[in-house]
């Protein structure tokens, strides 16, 4: 999995940061970088719901 | 007093009876008043006295046919031809009418649309895939449904499975891989919207589902679970204060069994969240896995019968696709996506109107095999971002080389696996 960061004109002077996720088999995935860092923030913090089967 | 009596004609002795035949004259009175009284005999207990004609005195004592027909809990009295009792359905069932039963009513189950807050909570719907690896740590599955583990460790696979449950077609699986030694937990959940969650505020809920386990399950029981929190829009597993409202332990056989837990949930919600975890042991085997379908979560105490949040399944489809849709090409290598314009250099942009109003406006694009082309030789794309896109359409822009004010038509490259995939989750 390759993951790139490019930037985006809106054509109207609006530039935004993307991530391009290359995951290997052909199929990408992109969004704006913050909202990856967001994510990247919350998997790494998840909250432990289960912790085990009580 | 007149004399013989005026009703019943009894007749009583005279002033000159009594000093003549005082005795005989109390016979023919008595005798009088006990014929008149016959009727009044016999019986038994709980007759009563009915009237065979409209002769005066004609009487009988009979049964009373009109006593109630009813002998347990919540039945009804209800009429055929004569009395009959209706017994009470199922719990969560209604009663309709139905005239082809002989009493005119039928308990059936509830199918109402929208009684079910949980969308694709019967795993209708699957536009990622039908089978998905844990590639990755956490990942969409099943259309609304999440999927991560523990310790962010891959090494399962998500996958649609005929489930043979009334009123769903397919179950979710959730399975750790043969061979797959970590016993971090698995959890699956999906959430909803503040503005679909703060309704239940303070209501007594019902939170029910059918699951079933593998042959070679690893785990112990199957926790299935409503969260909620104090945040606007947020993943479940990130709610603001997050906190159980509903615990369902579910111990698991190989065959589906429906659970359920009823409780009110805090009154101070305005998130909610649905989670399923359960904690391998060992190394996998073959089977090691879980299934769930028939998610309900739904007002009041009773589970009932299970029902897709948006009635049918087209309405489920669009309530999905609020969220994200996928647009496939099907069989064909050069399938159609949208229309667009090159903007000259290396960048074009493309159109496409959502097929409902999404949630927000979507941030994510996921694509595969993609490229653009006029009348022939495609360009491939390897980028493909939102530029300037709203709730009802997306406007996205790609890389490749163009030439400017062209119109350029979005299609599969060469395959027929090629997809568009646009997303506003939580």
């Amino acid at each position: 999995m390759a993951i790139q960061i490019i930037s985006v004109d809106d054509g109207f002077g609006t530039i935004t940061e993307h991530i391009i996720i290359d995951r290997g088999n052909g199929e990408f995935t992109s969004m704006p970088k913050a909202i990856y860092d967001e994510q990247q923030a919350q998997a790494e913090h998840f909250t432990p719901i289960v912790t085990s089967d009580e | 007093m007149a004399n013989p009596t005026t009703n019943f004609g009894w007749v009583m002795p005279t002033s000159a009876d009594l000093v003549t035949d005082l005795p005989a004259d109390f016979a023919v009175f008595g005798q009088g008043v006990d014929t008149s009284m016959q009727y009044l005999l016999g019986g038994t207990t709980g007759q009563v006295l009915s009237k065979t004609s409209g002769t005066n005195m004609a009487f009988t004592w009979t049964t009373p046919t009109d006593q109630t027909p009813l002998t347990t809990k919540g039945d009804l009295f209800t009429f055929t031809t004569v009395d009959a009792r209706l017994a009470v359905g199922n719990n969560g069932e209604t009663l309709v009418a139905d005239s082809s039963t002989s009493t005119g009513l039928r308990y059936q189950g509830s199918q109402a649309g929208g009684k079910n807050a949980v969308i694709n909570g019967g795993m209708d719907i699957w536009q990622r895939g039908t089978s998905i690896a844990m590639t990755a740590a956490e990942l969409f599955t099943a259309d609304r449904w999440f999927v991560y583990r523990g310790g962010l460790v891959t090494g399962g696979t998500i996958s649609r499975q005929t489930s043979g449950v009334n009123f769903t077609r397919y179950g979710l699986r959730l399975q750790r891989d043969s061979g797959n030694t970590s016993t971090q937990p698995l959890y699956l959940n999906s959430t909803l919207e503040t503005q679909d969650s703060i309704g239940y505020a303070g209501q007594t809920m019902t939170f029910s589902f059918y699951a079933k386990a593998g042959a070679n399950y690893s785990g112990g029981a199957l926790l299935g679970r409503v969260l909620y929190g104090t945040g606007t829009d947020q993943r479940v597993t990130s709610f603001t204060g997050i906190a159980v409202a509903i615990s369902v332990s579910a111990t698991l056989t190989t065959s589906y069994q429906r659970f359920q837990g009823t409780a009110t949930v805090n009154a101070a919600a305005t998130e909610i969240g649905f989670d399923f975890g359960y904690t391998p042991t060992g190394t996998a085997s073959t089977n090691d896995w879980v299934e769930i379908t028939g998610v309900q979560f739904e007002l009041g105490s009773i589970a009932t019968t299970f029902q897709r949040a948006g009635g049918t399944l087209q309405g489920e489809l669009a309530a999905c696709q609020r969220y994200y849709y996928r647009n496939l090409v099907g069989s064909t290598n050069y399938g159609f996506f949208a229309w667009g314009i090159g903007q000259g250099g290396t960048s074009a942009l493309f159109a496409i109107a959502n097929p409902v109003t999404m949630r927000t406006t979507p941030t994510v694009v996921e694509f595969s095999n993609l490229g653009f082309a006029q009348t022939g030789g495609i360009t491939a794309i390897t980028t493909l971002v939102h530029s300037n896109s709203s709730p009802s359409s997306a406007f996205l822009q790609s890389d490749g080389s163009n030439t400017a004010n062209t119109i350029y038509r979005l299609i599969g490259n060469n395959s027929a696996s090629a997809y568009l995939g646009i997303g506003a989750e939580l």
